[in-house]
C-alpha cells in the first residue's frame, strides 16, 4: 500500500514537473534562447507532434469575460422604449429624462445613448448630442445598424 | 358747607329752557358718539375686511421648499439586500402587516436570510415626468438582488418606482411646515369628526355663535378663570391666520368682526380648507407643525388618506392643545384625550361598537421621534442648498414650496453613516486618539450623482461641511494622475514601462535641493509603472511626473474635473496640493467612468409647489481621457488592492471581486485619505483632524477601513474587466519591461494597448512553483 502510494505521489510529481515545463515550452524542459535572446512565447509555438497524456496543452491567455451578466436589461429595454415613443411624440426633454433613467440602470447599453444622441440633436444640443453618439459607438457591437446609427449622427455633427 | 351747597342745589329752580337745551346737548352729543362709533367701527370693518380678503385670497402662506430623495427603481438584478429594503421601506412608513390590503403596506415572506419575499402596495407619487400610480406587485430578493418582480397575476414587470422619500426642507425664518391638503383629500372622518368635536353648529352659524359664547361666560364666570372658549371654527381660524393667540377682549372683538367677514365673502367648504392647513398640532425642535396633512406625517409618518379611526382621533384630540397632549412626551395624556374624541365619534354614529372598541384598546401607534427630522441629512442638504442657490433667490426656495428631487440614496447613506460613525470610534479607541474627523462622498460611477454624503463624525450634525469646505493635503491620491499622464501617451508608456525608483533629487528655483523620500526610505531600482503606483514610491513617481513635465501632469488634473489653483511645483506630484473630499470625488469619478468626465451633481429636478416642471439638471458627459489609457490605470489601481498599499482590504471582500483605489497620506499622518471605486460606486473617505495636527494613522489603517466597512455592506458591482477597443492582456516580464509568457518567473498579465506593446520578448526562467495571481481569482 506504501510503495502504490510512494509511486503514485513520484509519477504526480513528475507529471507536474513535466507539465510545468509543458505549459510554456512543450518541446523542452528548459526554455531556449533564440536569436534576439529572447524566450519564445506560447502562442507563438506549437508542439512539433503530441505531447505525452499527461502533458498540458499550451496555456493561452485567458481572455476577461464581463464579470457579472446584464441582469438588467428587461428595465433597460422597458424606459428605452418609453423614450423612444416620447422622442417619436417630440417629448425630447421627456425622452432624455426616461433615458437618463435607463442610463442609471445601466451604462453600457448603447440603446440608451442612441436615444439621448438623437433628442439632443433635436435639442439643438450638439455638444451633448456628440457625446452620446461617441458614448454610444464605444459600447455597440461593430457594424449593427444600432452602431451605423450613432455613427451617422456623430458624422453628422462632427462636419 | 358741603352739605349747604348741596341743599342750595336742591332747592335752586331749574328754568324749562335750559332744561331743554341740556337734554339736547346730551342727545346731541350721543348722536354724535354713535355716529363716531359707527363711523369709526366702519372705517375699521372696511379695513379689516381688506385685510380679511387679501390675505385670504392671495397665498396664504409661506411653503418651504421640500427635498426628496432618488426613488428606488426595482428591476431584476438590481443589487439589494433584504435588510437595506426592509430599511428603506420603513423609512418610506410603510407598514409590514400579514397582508396587503391598502396603499403603504407591505407583507414579507422569508424562505431564509437571504430570500425574502414581498408583497407591497404603493402609494403612488407625481414625479416631474409622469405620475406613478398606487401599484401592487411582488419582488423576492435572492442572494443579495432582486430575483423577480411581479403584478399580482404573476406577470413579470421590467420595472416599479417606490416613492422618494423626503429628506428635509429649506424653511422660512419663522420656520413654519405644513404640507397643504385640499378638502378632497382630506379623509370624510376626519373631516366629521373634527366638527363633532371642535365646532357642532359649524354648517349653521355665521362664524360667530352667541349661544356658545354665552355658555363659555357661564362656565368661565362660575369657575373665576378662562376655562373654555365659545370660539367656532372659523373664530379659531382668524385668530391662528389674521390675530396673535392672546386671549383678551381687544383680540375678541376684531377676531368677531373679522369671523363674520370671513363668513360673509367665502363658502364654509373654504374656511373649513384654510382652518385643515393653519391649525397648529406640534413642533418638532424648532419646527412648527401646521396642518393635519403634515402632522399625520409628523406623527406617523403616512399621509392622511393611510389614517386609521383612533390615529383621526389623536390629531383631532391634539387641536386642543398640541404641547400639552404631546403623545411622545404625555403618552398617557394624548391616549385620554384621543379616547374621549373616539368616544365623541362613536357617539355620532362616525364609528361603529366594534371599531369604537378596537379603536379605543389600541396603542398611539406612533412612528419614532426624532429630534433632527428638521433636515435629516444636514451635509447633504446643503451641498443641495449651494447648487440651487445658483439658480434661484434664497427667497423663492424659503417660501415658494418648490420641490426639489434629488440623487441621495437613503440606503447608502444610511449604510456611510454607520460604516462613519462605527470606525471612528474604534479608530479613536485604538490609536487613543482624541477628535479625530471624518468626511465621506459617494457617488454612482458613471452618472456622476451624488448618493451620500458625510460632513461630520457625527453625521447629523450641521456644523462644518468636510466634505465640501475641509480643503486638505491630498498626498498621495495626486499619483494616479501621473501615471495617467504617461498611459495616455501610449507610444511612450504602459503599465510594464520601468522607471527607477533610485532617489531624485531636484533643484527648486531658490536654488534649494528637494530630495522627496519613499515611505520606508528604502529605494527599489527599476519598477514597472503599475507597481510603482501599487506601492505608492513617492521617488518613482517624481522621476515619472519630471519626465512627463509637471505642467502636463497638472493638465491631466484639470482634465479630471479639477477647477482650482494648483502650483506649478515639483512637490504636487506627490500631493502637495489642497482639496476638498468633493473636489477629489469630481476627479475620481472620472478615472472610475472610464475617462468619462461628468460634472458631479446632487439635483435632478425642480418643480413648483403646484408639481409643474421648472428645470432638469441633465447628466453631462465628456470624454476627457481615452478609454484605453484609463482601463490601463484602473488595472494599477486595482493592483493597488491586490498587492500594494491598500491589499489589507482583500481580508474581508471576495477575491472575484474587483476593486479599484487609491491610499493617499500625507507628512506626519496629518491626513488619511482613501478614493476607491467599484464598477456602480465610488467613495472618497478623507479622516484626520481639525486643527491638522499629527495622527497615528495613514491612508491605508485610517480612511480605507472606513471605505471598506461601506464596500462590504453596499451591494454593488466589479470594476469591469472587459478591455475597451485596442487593449488586451499580454504577459509583460517586470524585470525588463519586455514581452513574457505565463510560466515565466516575473511575468505580469498586464492590459497593453495593441498598437503599442513591446516587439520583443524577455528572456524566460521558469517559475519554481505556480503561484495564483489576483488576476486569475478575477476570471475564474
Amino acid at each position: 500500500m506504501k510503495k502504490i502510494f510512494l509511486f503514485t505521489s513520484l509519477l504526480f510529481v513528475a507529471a507536474q514537473l513535466v507539465g510545468c515545463a509543458g505549459n510554456v515550452r512543450p518541446q523542452d524542459e528548459l526554455p531556449t534562447v533564440n536569436d534576439s535572446g529572447a524566450v519564445p512565447r506560447p502562442e507563438d509555438q506549437l508542439p512539433e507532434k503530441p505531447a505525452e497524456p499527461v502533458i498540458p496543452p499550451p496555456v493561452a491567455p485567458r481572455v476577461p469575460t464581463p464579470v457579472v451578466p446584464n441582469a438588467s436589461s428587461n428595465a433597460t429595454a422597458s424606459l428605452v422604449s418609453q423614450a423612444r415613443a416620447q422622442y417619436q411624440a417630440k417629448n425630447y426633454q421627456g425622452a432624455v429624462a426616461t433615458a437618463e433613467r435607463a442610463l442609471r440602470i445601466d451604462r453600457r447599453s448603447p440603446e440608451v445613448y442612441l436615444v439621448l444622441a438623437q433628442s439632443y440633436v433635436q435639442l439643438a444640443n450638439k455638444q451633448l448630442a456628440m457625446q452620446f453618439a461617441q458614448q454610444g459607438i464605444r459600447y455597440s457591437q461593430a457594424g449593427t445598424d444600432l452602431a451605423k446609427n450613432l455613427a451617422q449622427i456623430r458624422d453628422s455633427l462632427s462636419k | 358747607m358741603t352739605k349747604r351747597r348741596f341743599l342750595s342745589r336742591m332747592k335752586k329752580p331749574s328754568g324749562n329752557g335750559s332744561f331743554h337745551f341740556r337734554w339736547i346737548l346730551v342727545l346731541w352729543i350721543f348722536l354724535g358718539f354713535i355716529l363716531l362709533t359707527t363711523l369709526i367701527l366702519g372705517i375699521w370693518s372696511i379695513y379689516l375686511d381688506k385685510v380679511v380678503r387679501e390675505k385670504f385670497e392671495g397665498k396664504k402662506w409661506s411653503l418651504p421648499s421640500r427635498v426628496y430623495s432618488r426613488p428606488l427603481e426595482l428591476y431584476e438584478g438590481l443589487p439589494l439586500t433584504p435588510v437595506l429594503f426592509e430599511k428603506e421601506l420603513e423609512a418610506l412608513g410603510y407598514r409590514t402587516l400579514p397582508t396587503v390590503t391598502s396603499s403603504g403596506q407591505v407583507s414579507r415572506r422569508a424562505a431564509s436570510a437571504r430570500e425574502v419575499t414581498y408583497e407591497i402596495l404603493t402609494r403612488g407619487f407625481d414625479f416631474w415626468d409622469k405620475r406613478e400610480e398606487p401599484q401592487k406587485f411582488t419582488v423576492r430578493i435572492d442572494d443579495g438582488k432582486v430575483a423577480s418582480l411581479m403584478d399580482p397575476k404573476g406577470i413579470a414587470l421590467p420595472l416599479v418606482r417606490m416613492e422618494p422619500e423626503e429628506i428635509g426642507g429649506i424653511y422660512p425664518n419663522n420656520i413654519e411646515d405644513r404640507v397643504l391638503v385640499k378638502l378632497d383629500q382630506l379623509p370624510p372622518l376626519l373631516g366629521e369628526t373634527l366638527l363633532a368635536v371642535e365646532d357642532k353648529h359649524f354648517l349653521e352659524h355665521h362664524g360667530v355663535s352667541p349661544e356658545a359664547i354665552m355658555r363659555a361666560m357661564w362656565v368661565n364666570a362660575r369657575e373665576g378663570e378662562v376655562v373654555q372658549g365659545g370660539s367656532t371654527l372659523t373664530q379659531q381660524l382668524v385668530k391662528n391666520f389674521y390675530l396673535t393667540s392672546k386671549q383678551s377682549l381687544t383680540r375678541k372683538i376684531p377676531e368677531a368682526i373679522m369671523s363674520l367677514l370671513l363668513e360673509l365673502h367665502y363658502s364654509k367648504s373654504e374656511i373649513l380648507e384654510a382652518y385643515v392647513n393653519e391649525v397648529y398640532l406640534g413642533r418638532s425642535g424648532s419646527r412648527e407643525i401646521n396642518g393635519f396633512g403634515l402632522a399625520s406625517q409628523h406623527y406617523f409618518r403616512k399621509p392622511l388618506s393611510e389614517l386609521n379611526a383612533q390615529e383621526v382621533a389623536l390629531l383631532v384630540g391634539l387641536v386642543k392643545g398640541a404641547s400639552f397632549y404631546n403623545p411622545w412626551r404625555n403618552p398617557e395624556r394624548a391616549k385620554a384625550r384621543r379616547n374621549l374624541v373616539l368616544s365623541v365619534m362613536h357617539s355620532e354614529g362616525l364609528i361603529d361598537d366594534k371599531k369604537f372598541k378596537a379603536a379605543q384598546a389600541s396603542s398611539l401607534g406612533l412612528a419614532a421621534e426624532t429630534e433632527t427630522s428638521l433636515i435629516n441629512y444636514p451635509a447633504f442638504v446643503d451641498l443641495v442648498k449651494r447648487q440651487l442657490k445658483q439658480d434661484y433667490q434664497e427667497d423663492d426656495l424659503r417660501k415658494e414650496g418648490l420641490r426639489i428631487f434629488t440623487t441621495i440614496a437613503p440606503m447608502v447613506q444610511r449604510l456611510a453613516e454607520k460604516a462613519v460613525a462605527t470606525r471612528i470610534a474604534q479608530l479613536e479607541k485604538q490609536y487613543k486618539v482624541k477628535d479625530l474627523q471624518v468626511s465621506m462622498v459617494v457617488t454612482s460611477v458613471g452618472s456622476g450623482e451624488i448618493l451620500a454624503l458625510i460632513g461630520d463624525k457625527n453625521p447629523r450634525f450641521p456644523g462644518l461641511n468636510r466634505a465640501l469646505d475641509a480643503n486638505r493635503q491630498i498626498g498621495s491620491l495626486m499619483k494616479p494622475f501621473v501615471y495617467l499622464t504617461a498611459l495616455d501617451q501610449p507610444q511612450t508608456y504602459n503599465l510594464g514601462t520601468l522607471i527607477s525608483d533610485d532617489p531624485v533629487s531636484i533643484k527648486g528655483g531658490d536654488g534649494k535641493l528637494w530630495e522627496p523620500k519613499n515611505a520606508d526610505n528604502l529605494s527599489h531600482g527599476n519598477m514597472p509603472l503599475y507597481l510603482a503606483l501599487a506601492k505608492s514610491e513617492n521617488q518613482a513617481t517624481v522621476r515619472l511626473g519630471m519626465q512627463l513635465t509637471v505642467k502636463a501632469v497638472i493638465k491631466t488634473v484639470k482634465a479630471a474635473g479639477y477647477d482650482g489653483e494648483i502650483p506649478q511645483v515639483p512637490s504636487i506630484l506627490i500631493g502637495a496640493v489642497d482639496m476638498s473630499p468633493i473636489q477629489v470625488t469630481n476627479m475620481y469619478h472620472t478615472i472610475a467612468a472610464e475617462g468619462v468626465h461628468t460634472p458631479l451633481h446632487a439635483i435632478r429636478e425642480v418643480l413648483n409647489a403646484e408639481g409643474h416642471p421648472l428645470k432638469r439638471y441633465a447628466i453631462e458627459l465628456d470624454q476627457r481621457f481615452s478609454p484605453q489609457s484609463t482601463f490601463e490605470l484602473q488595472h494599477a489601481l486595482q493592483a493597488v488592492l491586490r498587492e500594494g498599499t491598500g491589499r489589507s482590504v482583500y481580508n474581508s471582500f471576495p477575491q472575484t471581486l474587483p476593486l479599484a483605489g487609491k491610499t493617499g497620506t500625507t507628512n506626519d499622518q496629518r491626513d488619511s485619505w482613501f478614493a476607491g471605486f467599484s464598477g456602480e460606486h465610488l467613495a472618497v473617505v478623507w479622516v484626520g483632524k481639525d486643527d491638522n495636527s499629527k495622527t497615528p494613522l495613514s491612508g491605508a489603517s485610517g480612511a480605507l477601513q472606513v471605505w471598506a466597512d461601506l464596500m462590504r455592506q453596499l451591494p454593488t458591482q466589479g470594476v469591469n474587466q472587459q478591455p475597451p477597443e485596442g487593449v488586451s492582456y499580454d504577459w509583460i516580464d517586470t524585470a525588463t519591461g519586455l514581452l513574457s509568457a505565463e510560466q515565466c518567473e516575473g511575468a505580469m498579465w498586464l492590459p497593453l494597448h495593441d498598437n503599442y506593446k513591446p516587439k520583443e520578448s524577455a528572456e524566460c526562467k521558469l517559475k519554481a512553483s505556480s503561484v495564483e495571481h489576483w488576476w486569475q481569482k478575477i476570471f475564474q
